[in-house]
């Protein structure tokens, strides 16, 4: 899926732009909890080490 | 961009149940998962939905803000320095690798994939890595150039442990070497080091968020047009938009 679709399908749950903050220039916690992967064959978070990550944070409604 | 080191991840900390029937709705095919406890939004900042993070490759967030206001340039600069074989597709030959690589013994991990036989996949995660390696290194050396003593510093203290019997741990001896005896090093440090812990301490109150700005803002006068300046002022500027 390209990057462009991805963003869109986030569109559909569209909030105000958050602005930039503090935490750039902070490294991530050691231990990042998340579970239940799906859609990729990652199964922790510790799969994505060494990789540069794009986060979005999303909703359901 | 995922073939040169990119890993897009959505992130919900809303219901499985609500969720799972919205994802199979909209047939949306991106990889995700849950955040339970939402402690990596609170890390994030998260205040409202949509809301996104750029992560390079050693863990360091990059930046934060809107997903709409993602420049493709600031992406692909992310991927210098990426792994280009995400570790779920390192054939299960390579565990040992996988293992070392995680903890971060980088060394450990390439002597690892070396030994694979040729038809277990050893040449492509040994690419992979030596490229990261060659990489990290050049962006080590952009660094110096570009006055950030502290990155150096920080790379050095853990370069024994990471890049054990590789070439590269001697290259970044040197740079650490080269930053000890750069004029004013020790105070330079000094001056990203409290740019990083104002930068950690988040300051909730107001009238903290405006005390670390005036100390940012000294720190900007005593060093003018260098790369403490510059983090100064875009702490600065973080701090005030935060409400």
């Amino acid at each position: 899926m390209k990057y462009s679709s991805f963003v869109s399908v986030l569109a559909l749950v569209a909030g105000l732009a958050q602005p930039a903050s503090a935490q750039v220039g902070m490294r991530l916690p050691a231990k990042v909890e998340l579970e239940q992967f799906t859609q990729t064959k990652a199964t922790s978070f510790e799969d994505y080490h060494g990789r540069a990550l794009l986060i979005e944070f999303f909703a359901f409604w | 961009m995922s073939s040169k080191g990119l890993s897009v991840l959505a992130v919900t900390s809303e219901g499985t149940r609500d969720t799972e029937e919205w994802i199979a709705k909209k047939q949306a095919k991106y990889a995700y998962a849950y955040s339970k406890n939402g402690s990596l939004g609170r890390f994030l900042g998260v205040g409202g939905i949509p809301h996104a993070a750029l992560i390079d490759s050693e863990g360091l967030v990059v930046w934060t803000g809107s997903p709409f206001q993602i420049d493709e340039k600031q992406v692909e600069a992310l991927l210098s320095g990426a792994l280009t074989k995400p570790l779920w597709e390192w054939p299960a030959a390579a565990r040992a690798a996988k293992s070392a690589y995680v903890r971060g013994q980088v060394g450990t991990a390439l002597a690892e994939a070396r030994k694979l036989a040729p038809n277990d996949g050893g040449a492509e995660v040994v690419a992979a890595i030596e490229a990261q390696v060659a990489a990290r290194v050049q962006n080590l050396e952009l660094e110096w150039r570009r006055g950030n003593y502290l990155a150096v510093e920080d790379a050095a203290k853990q370069a024994k442990t990471r890049y054990a019997g590789l070439p590269q741990l001697a290259q970044i001896e040197a740079l650490a070497k080269q930053v000890e005896a750069a004029p004013n090093a020790a105070q330079i440090l000094a001056a990203q080091r409290k740019i990083q812990k104002l930068r950690e301490e988040k300051p909730s109150k107001r009238k903290d968020r405006e005390k670390a700005q005036d100390e940012l803002r000294k720190l900007l006068l005593e060093f003018p047009g260098t790369y403490v300046a510059q983090e100064a002022d875009e702490l600065i500027q973080d701090l005030a938009r935060l409400k």
